[in-house]
């Protein structure tokens, strides 16, 4: 059970941010992070079992999971992050408040406050919590297909580098994905883009098909040479970070802002689930013809078509993806009667 | 060029950034090196590579299972207090699946049952 660290610090970054761009690039950076770690971790544990043994490395986890989470827990960023959602900021109501409607400012001049009666929101609202947003839930949705992508192929890269006697390579692959993955985060982060959120993901998402084209190409056609893999899957890689920044603005902006790491939690939870699907499948995909080029291809297939139907369903939900919370949902009694002292 | 690495720099100076960046980084690396370790580990102790998939997938489980009740814990002003005991939980989870596998390796020759993965 791993410690919410990566919910509690996409929450906490925007926070910090001093505007829209800042948070671009803080969401860039944290992508990347996560490249760093897939990158760094496997290292540390070889290196780590090399010198001492498995056990040093397993305590060494322990011991950097207890030092991340517990430096984290007391940052002031954490203490205060969360007290922001009860504060009045200038320009009437940046934060809504749990049980309180605000109506954006411009609809109905200076952002009127509609307050909603805290009994009225129902059991199953308050028991799915940020799942009420259907932009979420379609964010969810397409996590789910875009990691079982990259589930398949986690397993299906090593399998065939295994059957082609070429082991060591997988892993320098799987380095060179990461590489582009880096490079795209880090100019992503640099830009200054001004479309909407959910037509960068969209237009991500067709990107992140491109390239797992590439990879199925690189596996098929090109007949599965390691050199040849290589650039398309850092190609394949460049849209990774983007991908996974633009999410957690998704995120940001499409859940009620007292419930952000919850949100960010069922993000993760829909990455672990979507990763385990593809892992799965791949044996299921690749049975029978491990070692040639054609089950690489077999399994890059399956990727894109799972792409595929992930930027459907980031297409077709883009509505949902545009909306922006009206309505917080009430989280605890406690909260419910600070949020309406008006009446 | 020269606005991005502005950009960059905008973020990094504001006053608490960088110690989220850095927790966080220390907090996410177990996460890069958990299915090398289970599967390397668990199977120095146990003999099975099943047993270490098993194990790292479990671990998986249970982070996609408790993720979200911990996260609507986060919310409601408790972060600090989830984060130190989750990263508490999981350094004993870990530190416990040392010594399980310890205690197995040595009594091997006697019956042992396999430990039971530990998240």
């Amino acid at each position: 059970m791993n410690p919410p660290i990566a919910a509690v610090t996409r929450t906490v970054l925007p926070r910090l941010a001093p505007d829209e761009q800042a948070v671009q690039t803080a969401f860039a950076l944290d992508a990347i992070l996560i490249e760093v770690t897939y990158l760094v971790g496997p290292a540390l544990v070889g290196g780590v079992s090399a010198l001492v043994d498995g056990y040093a490395a397993t305590l060494l986890a322990a011991a950097l999971n207890l030092i991340g989470a517990w430096w984290l827990a007391t940052a002031p960023a954490v203490r205060h992050g969360y007290r922001v959602d009860h504060r009045l900021e200038p320009g009437g109501l940046a934060v809504p408040p749990v049980g309180v409607a605000v109506v954006p400012a411009g609809k109905r001049g200076d952002g009127a406050i509609a307050v909603a009666a805290a009994p009225t929101i129902s059991r199953w609202r308050r028991l799915v919590g940020p799942l009420v947003s259907p932009g979420l839930l379609v964010v969810l949705a397409v996590s789910v297909l875009y990691a079982a992508a990259f589930g398949v192929l986690e397993v299906a890269i090593p399998a065939y580098m295994n059957a082609r006697g070429e082991a060591a390579v997988g892993g320098l692959l799987f380095s060179v994905w990461s590489a582009g993955s880096i490079v795209g985060g880090l100019w992503f982060g640099g830009r200054d883009i001004h479309t909407p959120l959910h037509r960068q993901y969209t237009i991500l998402m067709v990107l992140n098909l491109v390239g797992f084209t590439g990879i199925l190409f690189a596996g098929g056609p090109l007949g599965g040479a390691p050199l040849t893999l290589a650039p398309l899957l850092f190609l394949a890689g460049l849209f990774i970070s983007p991908t996974t920044a633009v999410e957690a603005a998704l995120v940001t902006e499409l859940a009620p802002r007292s419930q952000t790491t919850e949100a960010f939690t069922w993000s993760g939870t829909a990455i672990y689930l979507g990763f385990a699907f593809g892992s799965g499948m791949a044996s299921v995909v690749m049975s029978g013809s491990l070692g040639s080029g054609g089950a690489l291809a077999t399994a890059a297939a399956f990727a894109v078509g799972l792409c595929a139907i992930g930027t459907v369903f980031a297409l077709t939900g883009r509505r949902a993806l545009a909306q922006r919370p009206v309505a917080a949902v009430v989280q605890s009694d406690v909260h419910a009667s600070v949020a309406v002292p008006e009446r | 060029m020269r606005t991005a690495v502005t950009r960059y720099r905008t973020l990094l100076v504001v006053p608490g950034v960088g110690r989220v960046f850095a927790a966080s980084l220390i907090g996410r690396l177990p996460i890069g090196m958990a299915m090398l370790l289970f599967v390397l580990v668990v199977h120095a102790g146990t003999g099975s590579y099943a047993v270490g998939g098993l194990a790292g997938a479990a671990n998986a489980a249970a982070t996609a299972l408790f993720g979200p009740p911990m996260g609507r814990l986060a919310d409601r002003g408790h972060a600090a207090l989830v984060l130190a005991l989750s990263g508490l939980a999981q350094a004993a989870a870990l530190g416990w699946l040392v010594i399980a596998l310890h205690a197995h390796v040595a009594g091997r020759s006697s019956s042992s049952s396999p430990p039971s993965p530990g998240w």
